[in-house]
């Protein structure tokens, strides 16, 4: 039973419902292989082994009455911001060790009513502040391609996790890039919807006007069934959009004739590595060979970018994290009076990216900065908005390279945050913008490093981006987990043992 | 040299809303500790709020019966400082963009006349928590009650256009009045759905300079107000004549000694737009609809009753200022009673009655209906004040008919002759020197002999009758 990791949701769907195999033998499946690899590769922070082995049961339980559910029995690991009833989440801080939410994020209820089975809580930078997934409280998670280098971040340990075989699918959340710049630095499809698109209910806030959640995986169809369980209005989130939701898998399959995709001129940047900008090139071609259209396109105001969007995010940050002062849950650091022990707590708990962007964010709202900075910002959002809208009446979708580099060494940057911050030149426009944008394994580097590609469109556009980037994965089939994590497999008796124990609860089956 | 006080006001007003502001909790601050809470008021982690409608349209009434223009765009700020009563780190409130704004409230002025009061703006936002500090025991601790946390509130801003004490307490009873009106909220200030804050200034009189303000907290009554601002203005007065420069701070009403002392000021932090409460954009269809729901107000209501009903101008008001009051009058009238006698009895028995209880006419048994039926006998000289005094005790207490009561009560008046004729045989041998009195001009006699005669039909005579036959014996 191995390479199970190469099938689709879909498949692996009609495969536990002819019951060829369990979701508890799937899940054992993964737990096997997260104790095989994820001692080196660190992606979850913490393995849920029980609840995963009881949500299985219970899917098994619900697949043997006929039930149905389009996650129903799938292992999927979740992003440690993601509030998660009875189950610890931490946003990778100390400040959270040790909070259980009492209530289940919008997305949650969701994937628990599609059937899905709870693996473990992945790795990310603190708070989902980071590039590299090096500001976790916790532990430093490695690129499963080389690990030596960072997997990208905040959502590096979902990506990881996704590019090692190690779950089948999984969620992160994207403010700035944190969704797509990690599945670009491993290879595996990250998309990050439009704003509004999937609620944020239960999500625990870094910049709540850029904060978007997403699935992680490891082919164009997962990605659109993960969609089309977490997509839709929410009244809890009251940013969330009243549209209905197609079925994503409706545009797979669709060719690119008369698709016209457009190349942003202002996202040929220096910085830019030539492996990279070769690999753009050659992609471009492919998206031509099948029938689009490639159309020049200017987005004026990219320079401006990153420095609206620290601006913004910080600000947002600061007040978000306001709440996390020791008071009602999470970490107390005792002092003299209320304001030393607001002080003790926050600083314990508190990393030092966090700390920078609270400090950063409550400098440009401060009274005499606020115009100069957070107004200015604004203004030039709604000018990187209407680039994009100016752009959208002479194309369907941008084509843009994900990141200017491959995955970086591990401590390369981490005492250079200037130069982490512009590594997320591309995928920053987009959440100033809210628009929705999937990266897709493009190719490799000669150092056989994955390289991403950057997918943009209109809003609510997540249909004609998955439609794109199917055409783009059936013609390129770029590799998307390492050879050497295929080879090991995962021991019968691992699967077999529960797998009796399930069949007994069956008989005649 | 001669001063004259600057004084806005900004009052907070509960609204009595079903749910909290921006989750499904009950909006009742009095339950058990943290009963009325949700991980949203809680704001543990990952929660967003959601505006409740209800709230949106109570606000939106209470400003369109203070005469304010509501804004085609509000939006709700993050009002960011730390303290345990507020579970986020930042209070939701319209900083930037309130609700409403420019609208008015009329007083009598001290000297007569109507005076015109502004209101600057008023913006929603949401209450915080309640702290109880327990210092008794061996380590002091304080505990937080998250029942009120998120509660809605409207914050009335005025212009400073107060001039006085008087003007700040009759502003406050007028808005209270139109607030109450519209069933949108209680308006108590000794129960904390009203809370009032002064800003005060003094200047030399006629200028038109706008000095250091001092604030004032903590005033739980509305005389209290009217106080702390007399107080605040006699100590400006003082530290100015005495060279001292005013400071801008926040000062605590003492009830019990009944003066102001400096506060130790408060940390501000930023103020920025907040993004998970979408922006309220307000159609005109939307308006329409909540212009409908505004009662029929005070100043319009006093008017018609006058042309309605021939009420005097101080009449009219009185059957006006309380919606309750108001409607129980118009329907008591209805049932074909001379208005005016009406009034009279709302006036002078009913409404101190209600008073001495503190209850509104809902919470008794009484209707107008049954009302009526009382006056109707009274009117028919069935029964007389005194009886009719005493049945409209019972009727605020039980459903009984007034006319069981009557009965039951033997509260019937005395008009027949031969039984009064008696009671006055009685008085006059016994009082032989009062009726040498009255014979020699002494007419106050009469008022002391009619009231031994009431007294001796137990209150239930017909006092016309009476005075008459008491009047030709002792002649």
């Amino acid at each position: 039973m191995d390479n199970l990791f190469d099938l689709t949701i879909i498949q692996l769907r009609k495969m536990l419902k002819k019951k060829e195999i369990t979701s508890v033998e799937l899940t054992e499946y993964y737990l096997g292989r997260i104790d095989r690899y994820d001692g080196e590769i660190k992606a979850f922070l913490r393995p849920t082994e029980e609840i995963a082995l009881q949500m299985a049961r219970d899917a098994d339980e619900k697949i043997a009455r006929g039930e149905e559910g389009p996650l129903l029995g799938i292992p999927l690991g979740l992003k440690d911001i993601l509030c998660t009833k009875d189950i610890e989440t931490t946003c990778a801080s100390n400040i959270l060790k040790g909070f259980v939410p009492p209530y289940d994020a919008t997305v949650i209820r969701k994937l628990k009513d599609a059937g899905y089975v709870h693996l473990g809580r992945l790795n990310m930078d603190e708070f989902a502040m980071g590039s590299s997934t090096e500001n976790s409280a916790f532990q430093t998670t490695k690129n499963p391609w080389d690990i030596t280098r960072i997997p990208g971040g905040s959502s590096g340990g979902s990506a990881a996790a996704v590019a090692s075989g190690l779950c089948v699918a999984s969620l992160g959340s994207d403010t700035g890039g944190s969704i797509r710049q990690p599945a670009g630095l491993c290879g595996v499809i990250g998309m990050k919807p439009t704003y509004g698109r999937v609620s944020r209910y239960g999500l625990i806030a870094f910049a709540s006007s850029l904060d978007q959640i997403g699935p992680f995986s490891r082919s164009v169809s997962d990605c659109a069934t993960m969609l089309n369980v977490i997509a839709g209005y929410d009244p809890m989130d009251s940013t969330s959009i009243p549209e209905p939701v197609p079925d994503y898998h409706s545009f797979l399959g669709k060719d690119l004739k008369d698709v016209r995709i457009g190349i942003p001129g202002e996202y040929a940047i220096k910085g830019i590595e030539d492996d990279v900008r070769k690999n753009y090139e050659e992609n471009l071609q492919v998206f031509k060979d099948q029938g689009a259209t490639l159309v020049d396109i200017s987005l004026p105001h990219t320079g401006y970018a990153v420095a609206t969007y620290y601006i913004i995010c910080t600000a947002e940050a600061s007040s978000n994290l306001a709440r996390y002062d020791g008071v009602k849950y999470g970490l107390r650091e005792d002092g003299k009076d209320i304001i030393e022990m607001y002080k003790n707590t926050r600083n314990k708990g508190f990393g030092q990216e966090v700390k920078r962007r609270i400090i950063l964010g409550t400098y440009v709202l401060s009274s005499g900065y606020y115009d100069a900075y957070y107004r200015k910002a604004g203004k030039v959002r709604t000018l990187i908005r209407q680039d994009f809208d100016a752009a959208f009446a002479s194309c369907d979708l941008i084509v843009t390279p994900l990141s200017p580099t491959t995955a970086f060494k591990a401590g390369e940057r981490i005492e250079d945050p200037l130069t982490m911050y512009l590594s997320d030149i591309f995928t920053i426009p987009v959440n100033l913008a809210g628009l929705p944008a999937v990266s897709i394994p493009g190719g490799f580097d000669t150092n056989g490093l994955p390289i991403g590609l950057h997918i943009i469109g209109k809003a609510l556009d997540e249909g004609p981006i998955l439609q794109a980037a199917h055409v783009f994965e059936s013609v390129k089939k770029v590799r998307t987990i390492p050879e050497r994590l295929t080879r090991w497999v995962v021991p019968d008796s691992r699967l077999k043992k529960p797998t009796q124990q399930h069949l007994n609860l069956e008989p005649g089956t | 040299m001669k001063y004259e006080a600057v004084i806005g006001l900004e009052i907070h007003v509960q609204l009595n809303t079903a749910t909290k502001l921006f989750c499904d909790c009950p909006n009742r601050p009095g339950d058990e500790p943290n009963r009325n809470t949700c991980p949203v008021c809680l704001w543990l982690p990952g929660n967003l709020p959601h505006l409740s409608q209800e709230a949106l349209e109570k606000a939106a009434i209470a400003c369109l019966a203070l005469n304010c223009i509501i804004q085609p765009v509000s939006a709700f700020d993050q009002k960011v400082y730390y303290y345990p009563d507020l579970p986020k780190g930042f209070q939701l409130s319209q900083h930037h963009m309130p609700l409403s704004r420019n609208g008015w409230v009329d007083i009598t002025a001290e000297k007569g006349g109507m005076k015109r009061l502004r209101i600057h703006h008023i913006h929603m936002e949401e209450d915080v928590a309640k702290l109880v500090h327990e210092t008794e025991g061996k380590t002091p601790i304080s505990l937080v009650d998250f029942n009120r946390a998120g509660t809605p509130l409207i914050e009335i801003v005025s212009e400073p256009d107060i001039r006085s004490p008087y003007e700040a307490m009759e502003y406050i009873k007028a808005l209270r009045a139109q607030l109450r009106y519209t069933g949108a909220a209680e308006c108590s200030m000794e129960q904390g759905t009203m809370r009032v804050d002064a800003n005060i200034s003094i200047r030399p009189e006629g200028t038109g300079e706008f000095n250091t303000k001092v604030e004032v907290k903590n005033m739980n009554s509305i005389r209290n107000v009217g106080d702390a601002i007399a107080y605040e203005i006699a100590r400006q007065t003082e530290c100015l004549e005495k060279g001292e420069a005013i400071m801008l701070h926040t000062r605590l009403w003492d009830p019990d000694k009944r003066v102001t002392t400096a506060m130790r000021g408060k940390f501000a932090g930023p103020c920025v737009p907040d993004p998970s409460v979408a922006k309220i954009r307000v159609t005109e269809d939307w308006l329409k609809k909540i212009q409908e729901r505004l009662p029929e107000m005070p100043a319009k209501k006093a008017d018609r009753f006058a042309a309605e009903y021939g009420l005097t101008p101080d009449e009219a008001l009185a059957m006006s200022l309380d919606r309750d009051i108001s409607e129980f009058f118009e329907e008591t009238a209805k049932q074909g009673l001379p208005p005016r006698k009406v009034t009279n009895w709302i006036t002078t028995h009913l409404a101190p009655l209600l008073k001495d209880r503190s209850q509104a006419i809902g919470e008794t048994a009484l209707t107008a209906e049954r009302f009526a039926r009382l006056l109707a006998m009274l009117e028919k000289g069935v029964i007389n004040t005194h009886g009719a005094r005493e049945v409209l005790l019972k009727l605020l207490e039980s459903n009984e008919s007034p006319e069981d009561l009557v009965e039951k009560g033997q509260f019937r008046q005395v008009s027949d002759m031969s039984e009064l004729e008696v009671i006055i045989d009685a008085i006059i041998a016994d009082h032989p020197a009062d009726v040498e009195d009255f014979r020699k001009g002494n007419e106050k006699v009469v008022g002391f002999l009619m009231g031994l005669a009431m007294k001796a039909s137990k209150g239930k005579a017909n006092p016309k009758l009476l005075r008459e036959m008491l009047v030709k014996r002792l002649a």
